[in-house]
């Protein structure tokens, strides 16, 4: 769909600002000015839809905002719009998420490109507003991509590269921009803003392979897949997860160009001559660099591995980034009762046959913080670390 | 082991059957399994149901892909469905019809044992209303097993806590005029070798799909749904419409009919699968549903049609 020419007040000041994950992310949205945004208001991700319609209000982006009543009707809306041809968004967190999630599953199996900017937030019970990675967790086997986010600044980046991952022709699937609630959703710092036309041209067009309204050209969508179709489609839907790992090179690299900011699907971090490195997923990794400094000051080899790309999980470049190191601290901000953490799972199966020792540390449930301390103590107890053992929780009174 | 498919549309009991004749083998001492197999759930659209049976625990969960018999309830489906798909020649074919045993032949194209049963009629005459119990019946007396008792009491455990005592006794009625029909056999298992093209003969690989499992528009008159109605039709009154085309709108299966002038014609019975929306849809009652014609159900018109 064309985007709507719009005369639009003196552009926003270029360069670093202060601003909250939130703010951030709802910059990146009135740039890219997508076609239809369908939200339901949930903490900690209120303040994204608040200010994104506060800039329609303001004539500042024409965005069409369905204030649906609930998520789930939220992710249905943004479905058809998506496929009707529009570039469509949403926002959420925890629980709204959680009741989202059915209709996760059905955008990327229609193939949806739905940005949607997450702030994540613990599920319940017991209720809880504050960081943690359950609702993300919930969301990993939809089909959805996910991004992680360490700081404002990387929640705004990828939040510019996010119509250009989920709307390639090889991928149409919905992409998860994932930022920590409150921790970054919530917090201010610098944070440098690309120019309006730049971001504009950086997302181009969004083009539908198959609109939904286009008469002359009718299609069917949703179809019933009995068991002889419904195996093969979601192979099908495999290989667009697949696809977006070349997809990601040629947009980073683009937007590198754009940004001088280069990003891969994981960032190895002083990890060159590291015999102990932990592995963690957003806003912790920034923390424990600080730890890996502090450390490295004193002699002592260690580094970090950030994972950037949860889904599709860049399995062979991560066990490459750590095939010189002697163990491995995973810390996970979720739980998989009864069986191993989220990130320890998959950790295990990327550095299968990898003479690595494992150790599972679970930390900052429900928003429970993680200091400095926590982290020197990991790296401590990796220099003693043989084989696998078991789950340690980081902050919790035993 | 034997392994029993059986045809039938929704609503004509293939499943209940199934369940009966695993009820009845395992009054006679064998291991049983019955299980269903779903497509769209409709009455009148065509389903599977499938027995397994053995001396010994049937621990297999995988689909029965080379039955040792076929039971067809509805002789329409011979039309509609690969109703010998995997039965090999020295199984058995049983099939509800009026028709004799060269004309199926000839439908099918099957060269082993086939055995015809006019269950429809026998169950009217028993004052049963499904034929299911008549088939099961012949299929008793066809195979040798179990003894036609045996069946009666399985129907009793399958059924005797859903039928009122006169539904059971008109049941059981009916089971014994199918085991009276037809002339006694055995069943000899059969040599299983599944085909190795089987269930994906024609079937898309997964790279050759589009994104999005998104199929052309349109495809309803493709698939002959006709044969999903079960005894009624819609009928016009033309003289009484106006030529709202509410019909046509409301039609789930593209069966009304359009003069190039847009006017509206009539139904399309290859399509109609009688579900009488366009009764309902109709503001001026020129709508109805009237008995079925046989004339007029795929699969059941005279051959060369």
């Amino acid at each position: 769909m064309a985007h709507r020419t719009l005369e639009l007040p003196p552009a926003e000041a270029v360069g670093t600002r202060s601003l909250t994950g939130s703010e951030a992310v709802a910059h990146a949205i009135r740039q890219i000015d997508p076609d239809v945004m369908a939200v339901y208001p949930i903490t900690p991700q209120t303040p994204i839809i608040e200010m994104v319609a506060r800039f329609v209000a303001d004539g500042r982006a024409t965005t069409q905002i369905i204030n649906a009543e609930s998520e789930h009707s939220a992710m249905s809306a943004a479905v058809g719009a998506a496929l009707a041809g529009a570039r469509s968004m949403t926002a959420t967190s925890s629980q709204g998420l959680a009741l989202m999630i059915e209709v996760v599953y059905i955008a990327a199996s229609m193939r949806a490109p739905i940005v949607m900017a997450v702030a994540n937030r613990a599920l319940s019970g017991p209720i809880n507003i504050h960081c943690d990675h359950s609702d993300s967790m919930l969301a990993r086997d939809s089909g959805a991509v996910q991004i992680f986010a360490e700081n404002a600044q990387e929640a705004y980046d990828f939040m510019v590269m996010a119509p250009r991952l989920a709307e390639h022709p090889d991928v149409l699937l919905p992409v998860m921009i994932c930022q920590d609630g409150f921790t970054i959703s919530h917090s201010a710092e610098p944070v440098s803003l690309l120019a309006d036309d730049a971001v504009r041209s950086f997302v181009g067009e969004y083009r539908v392979p198959y609109p939904l309204l286009d008469v002359g050209r009718p299609t069917t969508h949703g179809p019933f897949a009995m068991p002889d179709y419904y195996f093969e489609l979601k192979r099908r839907q495999g290989d667009a997860m697949d696809a977006l790992a070349h997809v990601w090179c040629d947009v980073a690299g683009d937007f590198a160009g754009v940004s001088g900011r280069p990003y891969g699907l994981h960032e190895a971090y002083r990890l060159d001559d590291a015999d102990r490195a932990i592995v963690v997923l957003g806003s912790t990794a920034g923390t424990v660099k600080d730890v890996v400094d502090e450390l490295r000051c004193s002699g002592e080899r260690v580094g970090l591995l950030k994972i950037t790309g949860f889904r599709p999980f860049p399995e062979r470049s991560i066990a490459a980034g750590l095939s010189g190191v002697r163990s491995v601290a995973v810390l996970d901000r979720a739980l998989s009762p009864g069986g191993p953490a989220p990130l320890l799972a998959m950790m295990a199966a990327a550095l299968y046959g990898m003479p690595v020792a494992l150790r599972s540390y679970v930390y900052g449930l429900g928003g429970r913080d993680l200091g400095l301390d926590h982290i020197r103590r990991v790296f401590t107890e990796l220099k003693v670390a043989r084989g696998r053992s078991a789950v340690r929780y980081l902050g919790l009174r035993d | 082991m034997i392994e029993i498919r059986w045809h039938g549309r929704g609503g004509q009991g293939a499943k209940t059957v199934s369940q009966l004749w695993a009820a009845a083998l395992l009054e006679a001492g064998k291991w049983v399994q019955a299980f269903p197999e779903y497509g769209p759930e409709r009455s009148g659209a065509p389903v599977q149901a499938y027995n397994r049976s053995d001396d010994s625990a049937i621990r297999r969960r995988a689909a029965v892909t080379s039955p040792d018999v076929v039971v067809v309830l509805d002789p329409s489906l011979l039309a509609e469905v690969d109703v010998t798909a995997g039965l090999d020649p020295g199984g058995l074919l049983l099939v509800n019809t009026e028709e004799s045993v060269s004309a199926v032949r000839e439908r099918v194209g099957f060269e082993g044992r086939i055995v015809c049963v006019p269950g429809d009629r026998l169950a009217i005459g028993a004052g049963a209303t499904k034929a299911n119990v008549v088939v099961a019946g012949a299929l008793a007396k066809a195979l040798g097993d179990p003894p036609v008792a045996t069946l009666k009491e399985g129907a009793r455990i399958a059924l005797g806590g859903k039928l009122s005592p006169a539904a059971l006794a008109t049941t059981v009625a009916a089971i014994e005029a199918g085991y009276g029909a037809v002339s006694a056999g055995r069943c000899v298992p059969v040599s299983r070798t599944p085909r190795a093209d089987g269930p994906t003969r024609g079937l898309k690989r997964y790279r050759d799909l589009a994104v999005g499992a998104v199929v052309a528009a349109g495809t309803a008159g493709r698939t002959r749904t006709g044969g999903w109605r079960t005894g009624q039709r819609p009928d016009v009154e033309l003289r009484r419409c106006i030529n709202c085309l509410l019909c046509w709108v409301y039609c789930p299966d593209s069966a009304v009919e359009l003069s190039d002038e847009v006017v509206f014609v009539g139904f399309d019975y290859d399509l109609c699968k009688g579900c009488a929306l366009c009764v309902e849809a109709c503001p001026t009652g020129a709508i109805a549903m009237v008995a079925e014609s046989p004339a007029l159900r795929p699969g059941l018109a005279p051959q060369g049609k």
